[in-house]
């Protein structure tokens, strides 16, 4: 059961399905914070006629769960487009989405908090809307959006063990093969050796987070 | 009042002195923060003690009801002793009340459940007995009308003295003020000096840690100047605030004293 | 393929009507294992004692760092092999509460954080021992202030419980793509599926929140003056 005869002879396989998370939960990251910058804007700022949407588009994607966004992307792509899409573009995609609801939130909450104060003495100084937003109330709204951004990204890296769904040979799909591959010898190391990966990946996300917060602390 | 006072079971204390503090130190870290505090108390008397921020005066106060543990020093409440984190400390606690500065009310219960919890959880007294003695309470610092109001939804005054009769409701031998008013609005501060001043006609044996010297004036007959840790000067009221013997406690009467805006402690 | 045809899936609702209900009662036994944990837990994290505070802690950085996925599979397949086989619905339990304990144990730390120290000291003051200063004040004031973040956990448990579809058990997740592998109908059988999570979801959501506003309003129920 600790064979770790086992780990070493699919440590490269092991390897490679890190890279693949790495390389899909990254570009997931992309994706849902841009898409979470446009949502989440777009409520805080109220604008008419987007808000009722991104209403919706929020609440429904954080009621759904990461595994049946998967399937929906995966099978429903093909029926409602009629082209299939490659495995890859699709857990990013879904990924991407699932990720940009919180993300929403986080922004619009970042935006919110800056105080009524900072846009009152704004406004004193004669400076208009689209103005106090771009030098005055989003740098702030940044730095406060920091920390759940992070936390948001690490739960990300972790539903990315999910994108074997849509045929991503990732870490887990990867841990998976290997069982088979081995029938069942030495899998708990395998398993081990995989949260500890998984672990690694997610705590340094966490750690340049937190010393980015350092950095940009007013 | 009276009936509340009247109630500390004669106890024999040590030549009826309430509270003893015998040569006291306590430090926060490297930071000493009471330096050799020794002072008495009398039954049935007033102790104002006064002094700059960081002075060690909250300190001794929770050192009193074992809240703070001394690194050097005795303490006694009537015969005794104070050990902080003993078994027998929780029984000390209902002898003595302690009022803070910001009120700690619990913010879950209403001001008559706040007076009742503990009467009826730590004394085991009935509800009804527990109510009844709350509810007079409330009327002597005149607040029945609020009894069934949540902290929230009272004045700070109100919420002070809410605090003072949750104390009261404990029966305690000594009560313990720790800046009871620096919290306050100017408008309430008058309300809480009251019942203060009522407390002590009455015969409640009190150490008051406060800015008013007002209050020291009319209550109290001994007051005790505290300055980094150390008892500068002690001694009878009228002598001290008029004539001060010692140049630090001058300073910091005259700066107390002189007109200016009043400034609650933050 | 052919086109979209919701109606072709009829005859499988009591199916997902019955996979929606595995999900509830899985999802249900973990939160009700997952929040005494968590509150010990917080317990454990703000005890005086080192050795339990860095313990506790390493733990809830492990869990929030390794999938649940992984998790799951941990408990199932290892278990297994060391000779505790589980039912995968027991491990999937299992799994959702070692997750959500961590979670959990989070929250509580937060709202322990969050009760001013006066509390304490005016508590003592009155007498109180520790047990009875946890009971009477500490704790009424943790749930008041943990609520909100409880409802989150409660809503997060029941979208994760999708993923025991990897250990074979037959919730609402699992259903649906049994049921579309029979009918090919994927697409249309994931979209009500997906419809049932969001349902689910508001619906606690509403109700915790709802449920909250009339705690926090039974508090001040009698009138003031």
């Amino acid at each position: 059961m600790l064979d770790i005869n086992t780990v070493l002879e699919y440590f490269p396989l092991l390897l490679k399905g890190a890279a693949k998370t790495i390389v899909v939960s990254l570009s997931a990251l992309v994706v849902s914070t841009i898409l979470g910058l446009v949502v989440g804007l777009a409520r805080a700022t109220r604008l008419p006629g987007l808000y009722p949407l991104t209403v919706a588009y929020v609440e429904i994607l954080r009621s759904l769960p990461t595994l049946v966004l998967l399937f929906l992307v995966f099978y429903a792509i093909p029926a409602v487009m009629g082209f299939n899409l490659q495995a890859f573009p699709a857990a990013v995609l879904a990924l991407g989405v699932s990720g940009s609801a919180p993300m929403a939130e986080i922004v619009r909450g970042g935006i919110e908090a800056v105080s009524a104060g900072q846009w009152e003495a704004a406004h004193s100084l004669g400076m208009r809307y689209t103005t106090i937003l771009r030098y005055v109330a989003l740098p702030q709204a940044l730095r406060i959006s920091l920390p759940p951004a992070i936390s948001l990204y690490v739960a990300m890296i972790k539903d990315s063990s999910l994108i074997l769904i849509v045929g991503v040979v990732e870490l887990t799909n990867t841990g998976m093969q290997i069982r088979g591959l081995s029938r069942g010898r030495g899998t708990l190391l395998v398993f081990t050796v995989m949260a500890a990966m998984y672990f690694v990946i997610c705590y340094t996300i966490a750690y340049a987070g937190s010393r980015l917060e350092r950095r940009i602390r007013v | 009042m009276t009936k509340i006072v009247g109630d500390s079971k004669a106890q024999d204390d040590a030549d009826g002195k309430v509270v003893r503090i015998i040569d006291v130190h306590q430090s926060y870290g490297r930071t000493e923060v009471l330096r050799g505090i020794t002072l008495e108390l009398s039954k049935g008397e007033v102790l104002v003690i006064i002094g700059p921020s960081g002075s060690g005066k909250s300190t001794l106060l929770r050192c009193i009801n074992g809240l703070q543990a001394t690194k050097q020093g005795a303490i006694y409440v009537g015969n005794t002793k104070v050990l902080p984190h003993s078994a027998e400390v929780y029984l000390l606690r209902q002898q003595v009340g302690l009022i803070f500065q910001n009120f700690n009310l619990f913010p879950h219960y209403t001001a008559l459940q706040n007076m009742t919890l503990a009467p009826m959880k730590v004394k085991k007294m009935g509800r009804r007995e527990a109510e009844e003695l709350c509810r007079d309470l409330l009327a002597t610092v005149g607040l029945s009308h609020k009894a069934d109001s949540l902290p929230r939804q009272l004045s700070g005054g109100e919420q002070q003295r809410v605090a003072i009769a949750r104390a009261l409701a404990m029966s305690p031998k000594v009560m313990l003020f720790d800046e009871p008013t620096s919290a306050l609005d100017p408008e309430t501060v008058g309300s809480v000096l009251g019942v203060m001043h009522s407390l002590a006609q009455d015969g409640m044996s009190m150490i008051v840690v406060t800015h008013e010297i007002g209050f020291a004036r009319d209550v109290s007959g001994r007051v005790v100047f505290m300055d980094h840790g150390v008892v500068v000067e002690e001694g009878k009221t009228r002598a001290i605030l008029s004539n001060p013997r010692e140049a630090r406690t001058r300073a910091f009467l005259a700066d107390i004293l002189a007109p200016r805006t009043h400034e609650p402690e933050v | 393929m052919s086109q979209v045809n919701f109606g072709a899936l009829s005859p499988y609702i009591p199916q997902l009507l019955a996979g929606l209900w595995l999900t509830i009662l899985i999802s249900g036994a973990a939160v009700a294992i997952s929040l005494p944990l968590g509150l010990g837990g917080a317990l454990l994290r703000t005890s005086r004692y080192r050795v339990l505070r860095t313990i506790t802690a390493a733990y809830v950085q492990v869990v929030r760092n390794v999938p649940l996925v992984l998790i799951l599979f941990l408990v199932f397949f290892e278990l297994a092999n060391a000779g505790f086989p589980l039912p995968p619905a027991m491990a999937a339990v299992a799994a959702l509460s070692i997750n959500g304990s961590a979670y959990a144990t989070e929250i509580f730390r937060g709202g322990l954080a969050g009760i001013p120290p006066g509390q304490y000291e005016a508590a003592y003051s009155l007498g109180f021992r520790p047990v009875q200063v946890f009971r009477y004040v500490v704790l009424p004031q943790l749930m008041l202030i943990s609520f909100p973040a409880l409802g989150n956990q409660v809503v997060g448990t029941v979208l994760a419980s999708s993923v025991v579809f990897f250990v074979g058990v037959e919730e609402l997740s699992s259903a649906s793509n049994q049921i579309g592998s029979k009918t090919f109908r994927y697409f249309e059988v994931f979209m009500i599926a997906g419809l049932m999570y969001v349902i689910a979801a508001q619906a606690i959501n509403f109700t915790w929140v709802r449920v909250g506003r009339r705690w926090t309003v039974t508090e001040s129920a009698r009138k003031a003056a």
